[in-house]
């Protein structure tokens, strides 16, 4: 082995990052030598040009459109049950791709940095994107640093744009879904908000929930694999299941009925929620996704998520109708019915 | 999922701390509030359920008394 | 498949629901004033407002019953001036404001105070008060200040805390208090000119705090039956149910359905405590009720320390509402939300006019939110298309 880091003269002479570091020099090549190229270990992002070349024959047997995402990635903390800022913008983006059927191939990666970050820090998140990359089997290409004043940014903001390739014949789009549909998810709902707000501490709560933060990239193959024509796929991130299901809705002027009862929630999931008054609904996923798919293929996709370890809890959650059009209505477990609309603003804990 | 608790209000002379171990409590803001009385809720539960199975007799009535 | 959470659950059990529904179908025809318009009750508590949407429970009834939504979301009667002291307060340099998130978006007659923090004051929302507490103790330099509010719910918890700091001499901690006591807004919903309202189900929580004599003195006084209830979807349908039984036989007393958690004589520590540290003041103003008397609180002399209004000079503001706000009309249950000109139109819950816009527990966001939001805007361009021709 004899990478940079290894050369005696290269260490980093300091264990955090100053505003050097961002400044174009010395400083500056031995962080990206030793952090980034050293890290992120692939012959694209070696010879460190100012631009990735990408092989487009290589690209073209693979299908006949380009999908391209990007996506910006702040998070506190950076490190949190279950995942951490890395990992969230290596999967935040491939899932981006992965949901309009595209096989992720290539992510860059910009990093606004807080001068004052531990070194360590940023080895570890720079650690956990390489190995998530190669969990989703994408290369990181090509990237930019900058170093900001202390206050001027909150330790850490990534930025990862992707590039992937649509297979012939996929057609996924939110405008698809029709009266008779089956709605599907891939597994329990907002354990990522859970996580978070629990990571956080400013409730002194104390739980075990884990973030579900992963690349869904290899379960949207399975399922296309069992229904080439899925109509609708979203990764249901910030605003939670209710807003990509009112999207849907809107975007395919139709209503989508979601039985309450068949919701996957954990329980300790829906303790927090008791508890502080949130509506698990509304709170951010980072693994789960909701598909839209013609009801006489539903039992087909379903086999198939559940065969895949990022939807062994997938579920079917309702069907498209008619009317109302572009409303998403909650049947409960009650019997009765209510609106689910798109949440305004910030959710916030309701407490009297 | 585990939040320290201010027990003060379900607490007193018949039901001291350590009496507390395995209580359902009802917590508001951060204080436990009330103890919640199991057999309560089961009496309110039962009650329910009768009150269901009388429905059902009261219907059945009906439509045997519509048929016959 | 989701494991169950215990004790509440079981109170959200469908299969229960149906009995006490048919049950209170089959009462309705016999109670003679039923016959003539839709018996009115009254759910005072916004914590049931919230049950009552997130469970669509107004559909199950059958029609001649119709559900008023009352004040008591504290969120919503919060009074503009009291929200813009509070603001001010939060803007001093050395403040650490601590409140409750949904207080956040309550707007004052300038900002809210999610407006204030964006602009730079330093507000942090806690799940407890002795959240706040604790950030006193993690900040000596700077001076805490909780807002405290609610009914007699969260007046024991604020004046436990209180005690707490007074033990542990926590100077940097004080309380913004602008609890309210829930006898006398209820009497000022029954007291409203022209308020036709069958009956009460009365708030649990508070129920679980006071005992249940206050609320049996209203019945008396008022003849109206209550019932003191909980919050899951089976609690409401049984009071509801409980409701209507009185009203058949004539009878207006308090009963008691939270059984599990309402004592008779509610919870002797939290009113200890209370009385240790507030007092009743003389009136207070409330958001479309006006100025209630005896329906406020504040902080004892001897615990003059902790009362950041005699800590800072916080200005004593009345501000009056909107013209166009009916916030008042609805408390009271005179109109119902999409009645009032501004729902949907000037107010939505992006950008509320009025409080019940604000909080989830709001009647008008819950309207908003959880009803049929194109066929009540139809039904109020009719109302004023009628008004217009007549
Ligand atoms: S619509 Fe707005 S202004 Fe009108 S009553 Fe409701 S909250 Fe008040």
């Amino acid at each position: 082995m004899n990478r940079p880091a290894d050369k005696p003269g290269q260490h980093l002479a300091a264990d955090t990052i100053t505003l050097a570091h961002g400044a174009g020099g010395k400083a500056m090549r031995q962080l990206i030598d030793t952090v980034f190229v050293a890290g992120f270990a692939n012959n694209l992002l070696s010879p460190l040009e100012d631009q990735a070349r990408l092989d487009l024959d290589d690209l073209l047997g693979e299908g006949d459109q380009l999908a391209m995402t990007t996506d910006c990635y702040v998070v506190d903390p950076l490190f949190f049950p279950g995942g951490d800022i890395g990992k969230l913008a290596v999967a935040g983006t491939v899932n981006d791709l992965a949901v309009g059927g595209a096989i992720p191939r290539y992510l860059s990666c910009g990093m606004i940095i807080e001068e004052g970050l531990p070194l360590d820090t940023l080895r570890r998140v720079v650690a956990s994107m390489k190995s998530t990359a190669d969990a989703a089997g994408v290369r990181i290409v090509t990237g930019d640093t900058k170093v900001v004043h202390r206050g001027a940014a909150d330790k850490l903001f990534i930025n990862t744009a992707g590039i992937g390739v649509i297979p012939r014949g996929i057609h996924i789009a939110s405008q698809r879904a029709r009266p008779g549909d089956a709605i599907l998810i891939n597994g329990h709902i907002g354990d990522h908000g859970a996580a978070i707000a629990d990571a956080r501490g400013e409730m002194s709560l104390h739980t075990d929930i884990q973030s579900d933060c992963r690349p869904l990239n290899a379960l949207v193959q399975t399922m296309l694999a069992a229904c080439p024509d899925i109509h609708c796929l979203r990764d249901a991130t910030r605003g939670g299941v209710a807003t990509v299901l009112n999207e849907f809705a809107q975007a395919s002027d139709a209503c989508l009925r979601i039985d309450d009862t068949r919701l996957p929630i954990r329980a300790e999931v829906r303790g927090l929620c008791e508890l502080l008054g949130l509506d698990p609904l509304y709170l951010a996923n980072e693994g789960k996704l909701l598909a839209v798919v013609p009801a006489d293929a539903a039992d087909a996709v379903l086999a198939a998520m559940r065969a895949d370890p990022a939807g062994e809890h997938s579920v079917c959650i309702g069907h498209v109708a008619e009317a109302p059009t572009g409303s998403v209505i909650l049947q409960t477990g009650f019997g009765g019915e209510r609106i689910m609309d798109m949440l305004v603003g910030e959710q916030l804990p309701r407490i009297c | 999922m585990q939040r320290p608790v201010n027990i003060t209000c379900v607490i007193d002379e018949d039901h001291p701390v350590d009496a507390c171990l395995g209580d359902w409590v009802l917590v508001h803001v951060g204080f436990a509030m009330s103890r919640i009385d199991a057999q309560e809720a089961e009496k309110t539960l039962a009650l329910l359920a009768e009150l269901g199975e009388m429905q059902q007799e009261l219907d059945a009535m009906q439509s045997n008394g519509g048929q016959g | 498949m989701n494991q169950p959470l215990h004790l509440i659950d079981e109170f959200r059990d469908p299969a229960k629901a149906g009995a006490l529904i048919d049950d209170i179908r089959r009462l309705l025809p016999r109670i003679e004033r039923a016959r003539q318009s839709p018996l009115q009750l009254m759910e005072f508590c916004g914590g049931h407002t919230h049950t009552i949407f997130r469970y669509g429970l107004e559909q199950l009834l059958p029609e001649g019953i119709e559900l008023v939504h009352g004040p008591g979301c504290p969120v919503c009667v919060l009074p503009r001036g009291r929200v813009d002291a509070c603001v001010a307060l939060a803007e001093r340099p050395e403040v650490i404001l601590a409140t409750f998130g949904d207080a956040m978006r309550v707007p004052g007659s300038h900002k809210s105070l999610l407006q204030a923090k964006a602009e730079g004051a330093d507000v942090r929302m806690v799940y407890s008060p002795l959240d706040a507490l604790a950030l006193a103790r993690k900040h000596p330099e700077r001076q805490v200040v909780f807002f405290a509010l609610g009914f007699e719910t969260t007046m024991p918890s604020t004046a436990l805390t209180v005690l707490a700091a007074a033990h542990e001499q926590i100077e940097n901690f004080s309380l913004f208090c602008n609890h309210i006591t829930t006898a006398p807004t209820i009497q000022a919903v029954l007291d409203t000119p022209g308020m036709v309202l069958d009956g009460f189900l009365a708030p649990g929580h508070v129920g679980m705090v006071i005992g249940t004599g206050p609320f049996r003195s209203i019945a008396e006084r008022y003849r109206k039956p209550m019932v003191i209830t909980g919050f899951e979807p089976l609690d409401i349908l049984q009071s509801l149910w409980m409701l209507i039984k009185q009203i058949a036989a004539g009878r207006a007393e308090v009963e008691n359905q939270y059984q599990r958690v309402v004592r008779r004589d509610g919870n002797a520590p939290g009113l200890t405590a209370m009385a240790t540290v507030f007092e009743p003041h003389s009136t207070c103003q409330l958001r479309g009720l006006g100025s209630i008397g005896e329906s406020g609180v504040r902080i004892r002399d001897s615990y003059a320390r902790f009362d950041a209004e005699r800590r800072f000079k916080v200005p004593d503001l009345t501000i009056a509402d909107p013209a166009a706000c009916q916030c008042g009309e609805v408390i009271k249950g005179a109109i119902r939300p999409w009645q009032c000109q501004a729902f949907g139109n000037s107010c939505t819950p992006q950008a509320p006019l009025g409080a019940l816009m604000v909080s989830s527990e709001g009647a008008c966001a819950a309207y908003y939110n959880y009803g049929n939001l194109p066929e009540l805007l139809a039904r109020q361009r009719q109302a004023q298309q009628g008004a217009a021709a007549s």
